[in-house]
């Protein structure tokens, strides 16, 4: 249905082909899941397979991608937009619409189809991705997960034969994501479409079956079935082989009695909290749950009362009023929002000269060149060219560089590969016994992350439902039945 | 009197104003609009600005829980107190050792400040009232062209992303170090500059992604499409286009003749 026939690409301004040579035959009804390291052309092997690389981008494109015999290249996009349909990695950023409902019936409307068979796909769609609940809710008004959802609703509407969905669950927390692999299990089990998912959570997909194609520096290198690629799987649970510190002697941060607001609501309230120097601290919860919140409050980006007590060096800490930021190390969610300079070696170096102007040491002594080694290969080129996996490891990477006390790190792992996550980890567990350093990780991947921390801090709706060591964590998410992040944690 | 500090915004409520058709109101802040410039009495400015309180009332506007309201009435006021200073013209109705206030000066101050308080309360309440989505839908259902009502519609959609957006970069400079302080001034330039930059990219990702959606979705595949919003005008609102529209010509019949 799908053929693609020596397909490369090289994006406008770069030296190295995106997509290289690749060749790949898609049937109807077929699962495909698309994985590799990131970086390596996965998101840009969907834009041609949609058909926007060769109409809307600039660069060397050759090859074809043929849908049904008829080449791609030459068709209108809204023509390409019959047969095959791309959900893009952040639903947020792809809504058109203010309301559920105009949202799934805007491609509907675009195709001139009656107003009555549009309600009728509409509520079909809906029940698809079991979101029927929210037809008359307001957009910004939706959780994570159900945006998603909405996402592939507006997919499904459309009855293409082929979905793209670029890292589905990246955003989601464990919860949701569970919900939307119910989805997909539904949509699999129609055989009507073709779904291709790029993804990195591989375990929970095995259960389906799926083709898995694997992309390494734009060539397609492997195509397995899932009893081959669980081989692979099982080398990314090797224990790190940790002896869990137990006892910590200096406090670095104190709550007590402590809430957290965002636009005058109170977001989370903590009744007494604290943080000891020297600690990994898994951070869990569900979007919304209030681990954003948690970090923005503790740097004082918002706006909290009760007791805050910070000792960085024996100083007390406000970064909203400017006082040393340089003892924070903060990695935002959205890698996009923290790049200032024009190449990526100046971004890595950037804070390092903000907060120490007259320091002459080779800044490249700084940065965990082993993590972030293929950063090394793109040294002059700009941040935005990166991948969204490389983005985060080089806006963590520039962190690093200042040797800040305290890393509060948000969800640095969408994006990244299994092992790219277990090297990240790796090097955080590196710097916090050199530097007796103290690192917060918000994560929905708490089976790699608890093998490095020594605690786990789980939110739940504005609160603290345990703050307990790792070694509790399991027998407390049964307590609480956090099933989701019980079977997340002992996943294959 | 206490404001607080809430915006004017769209609010659902179970109103007859709110349950108009949104090209109804529309219809009548136009009306309302041009009576405020048509009538040239300072009475009957104020009988037109006494209805509109009332349809305000009837719409249950937060008139004391609005900052606006404040600046409105401020603004009113300075109004009508220029009037009532520098006007000096027709014979005194009140003579106060430090001010002695004119007729002229009385009645323009009283018609100025009417006629700007009826048109800008009016928008307030017709915001206040009125769903801008609907209304967009239903001015492309009764002939906008498509592309203009979803630029509109697009632009509403990325107003908060863009505010989170704002918010997301200063805090990420000022955590990697920067300092807004004016001094030294090129330095000062520079971080504004780093921040404009970066809200630039990440608006044109944000109108990427959304282009890719919306081709994505066969926009502009036809030159007219479908909507699946039902645009209802119920008796209602033909009463009030009809009694509106006589409204507005008798005024302009008093005005002609």
């Amino acid at each position: 249905m799908i053929s693609v026939r020596n397909l490369s690409f090289r994006y406008e301004g770069r030296e190295l082909k995106t997509l290289d040579n690749i060749n790949l035959d898609i049937n109807l009804g077929e699962l495909i899941v698309l994985t590799g390291e990131s970086g390596c052309g996965k998101t840009t092997f969907a834009l041609a397979l949609t058909g926007f690389l060769s109409h809307l981008f600039a660069g060397e494109y050759s090859g074809t991608v043929s849908i049904n015999d008829e080449s791609i290249e030459k068709k209108p996009l809204t023509e390409i937009a019959e047969d095959i349909y791309l959900v893009q990695q952040n639903p947020q950023n792809q809504f058109v619409t203010l309301t559920v409902r105009d949202e799934i019936a805007f491609g509907l409307e675009n195709k001139g189809i009656a107003t009555r068979e549009i309600h009728i796909c509409i509520k079909k769609a809906l029940q698809a991705v079991y979101a029927e609940d929210l037809i008359d809710r307001n957009i910004d008004t939706l959780s994570g997960g159900e945006k998603q959802k909405i996402a592939i609703a507006t997919a499904v509407a459309l009855q293409p034969k082929i979905i793209i969905l670029d890292e589905p669950t990246s955003n989601l927390d464990i919860k949701s994501t569970k919900n939307i692999y119910s989805v997909f299990k539904r949509l699999i089990d129609q055989k009507e479409i073709s779904l291709i998912i790029i993804e990195h959570k591989l375990n929970e997909l095995m259960s389906f079956s799926p083709r898995i194609l694997k992309l390494s520096h734009g060539k397609l290198i492997s195509q397995q079935n899932n009893q081959n690629f669980s081989n692979i799987l099982s080398k990314t649970r090797e224990r790190a082989g940790k002896e869990f510190k137990r006892d910590f002697d200096q406090k670095v941060i104190q709550l007590k009695d402590f809430s957290i607001y965002r636009n005058g609501n109170e977001v989370l309230k903590i009744n007494l909290l604290e943080i000891n120097k020297g600690e990994l601290i898994s951070i869990l919860g569900n979007n919304g749950a209030g681990k954003s919140s948690f970090i923005l409050g503790l740097m004082g980006i918002l706006y909290s009362t009760g007791q805050k007590r910070m000792i960085l060096n024996d100083k007390i800490i406000d970064i909203k009023r400017q006082r040393h930021p340089e003892k924070f190390g903060l990695v935002f969610q959205n890698p996009d929002h923290q790049f200032f300079c024009e190449t990526v070696e100046n971004e890595l170096i950037f804070p390092l000269r903000n907060f120490f102007p007259f320091d002459t040491k080779d800044p490249k002594t700084y940065y965990c060149v082993s993590a972030f080694a293929d950063l090394s290969s793109e040294l002059k080129t700009h941040p935005i060219k990166l991948s969204y996996g490389q983005k985060k490891r080089l806006s963590i990477a520039s962190v690093l560089a200042y040797h800040p006390e305290l890393l509060l790190l948000d969800e640095i792992f969408i994006g990244q590969s299994n092992s790219n996550v277990i090297r990240i980890m790796s090097t955080l567990d590196d710097y916090k016994k050199k530097n007796n350093a103290t690192v917060l990780i918000i994560n929905h991947q708490p089976r790699i992350v608890h093998q490095y921390a020594d605690r786990a801090i789980f939110f739940d709706e504005g609160r603290v439902l345990f703050d307990v060591n790792i070694n509790k964590v399991e027998e407390n998410l049964l307590n609480f039945k956090k099933n989701e992040y019980l079977e997340s944690l002992n996943a294959i | 009197m206490r404001f607080e500090n809430q915006r004017i915004r769209h609010q659902y409520k179970k109103t007859m104003i709110h349950n108009l058709n949104p090209i109804v109101k529309a219809i009548w802040v136009i009306i309302m609009s041009l009576s405020a410039f048509v009538l040239q009495g300072y009475l009957e400015e104020v009988i037109l600005f006494l209805f509109v309180l009332i349809i305000g009332f009837i719409s249950r506007f937060p008139f004391f829980r609005t900052r606006s309201i404040r600046i409105l009435f401020l603004t009113v006021l300075f109004l009508a107190m220029i009037q009532l200073v520098f006007n000096k013209h027709g014979e005194i109705i009140v003579d106060l050792n430090l001010i002695t206030i004119y007729k002229s000066g009385f009645e323009n101050a009283v018609y100025i400040s009417a006629r700007f308080a009826v048109i800008v309360l009016i928008s307030f309440i017709f915001i206040f009232t009125t769903d801008t989505n609907e209304l967009f839908y239903s001015l492309m259902k009764i002939g906008l062209p498509y592309r203009f009502g979803f630029a509109v519609i697009t632009s509403m959609r990325l107003v908060p992303i863009f505010g989170n957006e704002v918010d997301q970069i200063y805090y990420a400079q000022i955590s990697k170090g920067v300092k807004y302080r004016i001094f030294p001034i090129n330095r000062f330039l520079g971080a504004i500059i780093q921040f404009l930059r970066l809200l630039m990219i990440s608006i044109i990702r944000q109108v990427d992604a959304m282009v890719i959606s919306m081709e994505g979705r066969s926009f502009g595949l036809l030159a007219r499409r479908t909507f699946s919003r039902e645009v209802v005008f119920s008796y209602i609102d033909y009463i009030s286009i009809f009694v509106g529209f006589i409204f507005l010509i008798i005024i302009s019949i008093d005005k002609v003749f």
